[in-house]
């Protein structure tokens, strides 16, 4: 009866052992999918398969980098032209996103909207005008000599 | 036995379903993102320069029977001067000071000299003066004016106190149009005090005016350096210009 249940107790280890070998198999093998992820090119398949390209293409950091807002005051005003032009082989949305410290009471306005969705095929290209205000009303006399950080940014992701 | 087997097959077999469905659905549902920044911009607001001769929150003695002058400008005694141009208002007790719309013009020193009429002010009472900018920033200066019939002399004393020549000026009712301070270049004026703001060794002298020095107040001025200076204990009527030897 002893050695049965020594058996049996051996058995039962064995059989964690193994449940366990197989989640961490699974589990590795689930992360190492994602740490070796690349893109490839190349056609190195008899059936010709390829990924599909994913190409956008923007005009927000030449147009940013020539942006200069020094020495700002209230009742300032400009106005900017972002591109968006969706070469890939797969549709795209996108959503322009603007981030500031808020130390100045400025505004960012879209004419149209700050996102949208450039659909697979043909080369295309969405325009959108950003404008950039400082309120007339918005005037005290703390604001003066204040600076902020702006950083604008364009999201896309595919879609199906 | 048997009932305990089945259970443990079927919790593992749950187990690698759940992680194997997990890993295709990752597969499934992979999209291609990605973001793009713009460097980032750095956004400086335009500085304001908009001052008075009389501080913001000040309560000022002033002498009856004579107008009461003061200056309004568009700079700071360092010479940084605002770039647009300033509107302003100028009130005494809410009542405008001016008929016209008051602007000091941007990107150069510009000041307006404002006079309140003797008459319009009663010896025992006190006035409000209030200079508000209306752009590009808006700024209050407001400061009280308190109307007196005391009749005090100018004084000034002068003191070596080792490592820096102390004179106190003692402004009575009526402060000089012209006070000269003589300091040589081997003393080195407190740039901390207003009114010596923008005084350095080499300039040997600087003078002050009608518009910096307000009746009825004393001033302490401070220039470092160890001469042997005379002391001038004895409060001495002031002249147009004191040395300090």
């Amino acid at each position: 009866m002893k050695q049965y249940k020594r058996i049996r107790r051996s058995g039962s280890a064995s059989f964690y052992a193994l449940i366990f070998a197989l989640v961490l198999v699974i589990l590795s093998s689930y992360l190492t999918a994602d740490f070796y992820a690349r893109y490839r090119t190349g056609d190195t398949a008899a059936d010709n398969s390829s990924v599909a390209s994913f190409t956008v293409e923007t005009n927000l950091q030449t147009q940013t980098a020539s942006l200069v807002l020094e020495n700002i005051k209230p009742g300032f005003e400009k106005t900017i032209s972002l591109t968006v032009t969706n070469k890939s082989e797969v549709s795209i949305s996108y959503e322009f996103q603007v981030d500031f410290t808020e130390n100045l009471p400025l505004e960012f306005t879209f004419t149209n909207t700050r996102a949208g969705q450039l659909l697979i095929g043909m080369p295309q290209t969405a325009t959108h005008t950003l404008t950039i205000k400082w309120p007339d009303d918005e005037k005290d006399v703390s604001l003066t000599s204040e600076i902020d950080i702006l950083t604008i940014s364009l999201i896309c992701t595919q879609v199906d | 036995m048997k009932k305990n087997l089945i259970l443990r097959v079927s919790v593992a077999l749950l187990l690698t379903l759940v992680l194997v469905s997990g890993a295709v659905l990752s597969v499934v549902y992979a999209r291609y993102v990605s973001r793009t920044n713009s460097l980032p911009t750095l956004v400086t607001a335009e500085d304001f320069y908009f001052e008075c001769n009389f501080e913001h929150g000040g309560l000022y003695l002033f002498p009856t029977g004579k107008d009461f002058v003061f200056k309004v400008k568009n700079y700071d005694a360092l010479g940084n001067v605002t770039t647009p141009d300033t509107d302003y208002t100028v009130t005494l007790d809410a009542a405008p000071l001016h008929t016209d719309a008051p602007r000091l013009t941007g990107g150069v020193e510009s000041e307006r000299i404002f006079t309140i009429d003797h008459t319009l002010l009663t010896v025992g009472q006190k006035y409000t003066v209030e200079i508000t900018s209306s752009a590009p920033y808006e700024k209050t200066i407001s400061y009280q004016i308190f109307v007196v019939a005391d009749t005090v002399e100018n004084f000034y004393t002068l003191k070596d106190c080792g490592n820096w020549v102390q004179l106190d000026l003692y402004i009575g009712t009526t402060p000089p149009s012209e006070l000269t301070v003589q300091y040589g270049a081997d003393l080195s004026p407190d740039n901390t005090h207003p009114l010596m703001r923008a005084w350095e060794s080499s300039d040997e002298n600087k003078t002050l005016t009608d518009f910096d020095l307000h009746p009825y107040t004393h001033y302490t001025l401070i220039f470092f350096g160890a001469r042997n200076v005379t002391n001038v204990t004895e409060k001495t009527p002031l002249t147009d210009t004191i040395i300090l030897e």
